[in-house]
């Protein structure tokens, strides 16, 4: 489904479940709705064939014998892995969900959970992790021209950046019109962009972009 | 019936066996005289003839009577003697006149000695009368009917309270085999071989049967007897006490019955707090099957259907709904109200059931379970429902004390094993903060306990279950943390597979 815009790996639901039964339905149901599925019976499990680099989400059981989901979650938020989470739990205990969404958890199904809701919600997990990863690599890419450029030419793109115009930079920073130009010139090659809105735009996406997923 | 009546009815056979009677009862260590003693109570009413020629007081009296007589005849003569010579002869003789006083002298002499000994007489079986009464007023006081059977005449004798019990008239003289047929026809080859084995063995013995006489109710008396034999190791009599044991029994039906319902009750109050972890263990075959029938029905759409695939999704509902079916089947033999059932049980059985009914509430607990069932098959006599009643108790109790110190879980430990006596042994251990030594001894008492919402009967249960089975159940601190409950029951052999019930 969503195959086609990650070329490299095939994105995968990785699902953990301490009893046997549930874990083959899942993987079942999922494998008819054309996912890739992964099996795990025990978070420990889980945690040692942990890959952060393929893409996926994982459906964690809440309640399992040993490390609960929740402290699963912990675990994956701990070695920095930012993978979408699904909760299926067996007890509807308002509190625990609370805390599993508030730890960034994507959705918080009670079982028995319908077979079309729990496909729904593994696809927009999926869908989000595409969409982070995409939006990581991105900020990646622009983070990689940033740092090409000079601490000089960061400077004078601050300015261009917050709209000011060539002479008054040049009055800023104490220095002329004309080499304020070349500077310019750099910054927009090395950023790859033609216009000023263009490298706003960049820059924007830097900034918050650093805090978010 | 009156009194006299029951006494006159017995009369005959009274002698030998009050003598048998006092013998029994070991009361007194002189046999009583053969002295019949409705004669004296009877002594203003109608008495019958034959009664009183055997009374010693009649005899003396006639004596008294007949030498009054001959001395009247004797003074009657002197006088005559004394007058004709006085009117005749002028002649008078002192030595007649002697004669006749010392003869009334010795007569009323003997009148003397005569009404002395009967004084004494009547005294004494005053005394022995009242003994009687005693004895047979503290026998009916303590309920207990003596009787005793003449081997040589087949004949019963029996106390008025004893035909009472058995509802016989006392008119009636019963022989050994008009005996047995007051037995319930169901219970007559218990009582013979009772019979044949204490006779056999010479011991005393004890017998609990029904009684069947008439149309009236039927009823439980128990009998303990011994036997007594001659020189010849034969037969001579069988004797011994019957009480009537049906009030008794109702009673303890009653109790059982209680005991029942509470135990029952306790089960139910037990499963709402299970249900969370009851819903749980359902949720989870409800889970599997919906999501692989919703899987086979997405395949059946696809173009290709990969059928292996969908086999093992049917077969994998079919599992599942066996699952399920099975809490559904354990909820409602728990949640049922039933008489204890016999039936061989494997405590590894039951220990699994337990842990099974358990399994997400210990989870949700952080309590880890580590369960050694025993190398072979650890067979009980019991009800499986009570014996899982009873490791449910105390697992939940295990939980209960793990949680309320460590809010990092704990563990609790479930061994099956037998003992060095070849009993079957169950041990329940938590990692919980122990038992008070305080405490220790009312733990097991009703209403006791040391929980906010306790209602304290979990462990009286638990032990009047484990007594139930011919068990024991103690507790005890471990050496490091924690306590252990121990259950010892009596195994069941192999030989004796077939149980019977006995109600």
């Amino acid at each position: 489904m969503k195959s086609e815009s990650v070329p490299d790996r095939t994105p995968q639901v990785f699902v953990v479940d301490d009893d046997h039964a549930i874990l083959r339905a899942f993987s079942r149901l999922l494998g008819s709705a054309g996912f890739s599925v992964k099996t795990f019976d025990s978070p420990a499990e889980f945690l040692v064939q942990h890959d952060p680099d393929v893409p996926g989400c994982a459906l964690l059981d809440v309640g399992m014998h040993g490390m609960d989901g929740l402290e699963l979650q912990a675990e994956l938020a701990n070695v920095g892995a930012r993978r979408p989470i699904v909760f299926v739990t067996g007890r509807d205990d308002a509190r625990t969900s609370v805390r599993a969404l508030k730890a960034g958890a994507m959705d918080y199904l009670t079982k028995p959970v319908d077979g079309d809701d729990l496909i729904a919600a593994v696809s927009s997990a999926l869908a989000r992790d595409v969409k982070a990863r995409a939006q990581r690599s991105e900020i990646a890419a622009i983070r990689a021209r940033y740092n090409l450029l000079t601490p000089r030419e960061r400077e004078v793109m601050e300015h261009v950046v917050a709209g000011r115009l060539n002479k008054q930079i040049a009055c800023d920073l104490g220095t002329v019109e004309k080499t304020v130009k070349v500077h310019r010139a750099r910054v927009m090659a090395k950023m790859q962009v033609r216009t000023v809105a263009a490298l706003v735009r960049l820059m924007e996406r830097l900034r918050p972009g650093e805090e978010r997923l | 019936m009156s009194q006299e009546i029951l006494r006159q009815g017995i009369g005959g056979r009274l002698q030998k066996p009050l003598k048998a009677a006092s013998h029994l009862l070991e009361l007194r260590s002189e046999p009583p005289k053969p002295v019949t003693r409705e004669a004296e109570r009877t002594q203003p009413g109608p008495s019958s003839p034959k009664a009183r020629l055997r009374r010693p007081a009649f005899w003396s009296g006639l004596a008294a009577a007949v030498i009054a007589f001959v001395a009247a005849i004797s003074i009657f003569g002197a006088n005559n003697l004394f007058v004709s010579h006085l009117m005749n002869t002028q002649y008078s003789s002192e030595v007649e006149l002697k004669f006749v006083v010392i003869l009334l002298l010795f007569e009323s002499g003997i009148i003397f000695a005569f009404a002395v000994q009967d004084r004494r007489r009547r005294k004494l079986e005053e005394l022995l009368r009242q003994s009687e009464d005693r004895l047979e007023f503290a026998a009916k006081s303590a309920d207990l009917g003596l009787w005793s059977w003449d081997a040589a005449t087949d004949t019963f004798w029996a106390t008025e309270h004893c035909n009472e019990i058995l509802g016989i008239p006392m008119t009636t003289q019963y022989s050994m085999a008009s005996m047995r047929d007051t037995v319930h026809p169901d219970d007559r080859a218990l009582v013979e071989q009772a019979l044949r084995d204490g006779v056999a063995s010479g011991k005393t013995f004890e017998v609990e049967y029904r009684t069947n006489i008439g149309q009236g109710p039927t009823r439980w008396v128990r009998v303990r007897a011994s036997t007594v034999l001659d020189e010849k190791e034969s037969l001579v009599r069988i004797s011994g006490t019957i009480v009537d044991t049906t009030n008794h029994r109702k009673i303890q039906a009653e109790v059982e019955t209680q005991k029942q319902s509470l135990s029952h009750l306790s089960r139910v109050g037990m499963l709402g707090e299970l249900s969370g972890a009851l819903a749980h263990e359902l949720n989870q075959p409800l889970t599997a099957i919906m999501s692989n029938a919703q899987a086979a029905q997405r395949m059946i759409g696809h173009r290709r259907v990969d059928m292996e695939e969908l086999r093992m999704a049917i077969e994998d509902i079919i599992a599942n709904n066996v699952r399920a079916g099975e809490v559904i089947r354990h909820l409602r033999a728990l949640l049922k109200k039933e008489d204890m059932r016999q039936a061989r049980v494997d405590l590894n059985d039951v220990a699994r059931d337990a842990l099974d009914l358990t399994h997400s509430d210990l989870i949700a607990r952080r309590v880890s379970v580590s369960f050694n069932a025993s190398q072979t098959p650890s067979f009980v006599a019991g009800d499986s429902i009570q014996l899982q009643q009873l490791l449910l108790n105390l697992i939940m109790n295990a939980a209960d004390a793990i949680s309320s110190t460590a809010h990092d879980g704990g563990m609790l430990i479930l061994a099956v094993d037998s003992t060095e006596d070849d009993n079957q042994h169950i041990a329940v251990s938590d990692t919980g903060p122990g038992i008070r030594a305080d405490l220790m001894k009312n733990l097991f008492d009703p209403f006791f306990t040391t929980k906010a919402h306790g209602l304290g009967l979990g462990l009286s249960i638990s032990r009047s279950i484990a007594e139930a089975h011919g068990g024991t159940i103690w507790a005890e601190n471990n050496a490091g943390r924690g306590a252990t409950f121990h259950i010892v029951l009596p195994t069941l052999l192999e030989a004796k597979d077939e149980i019977g019930e006995r109600t």
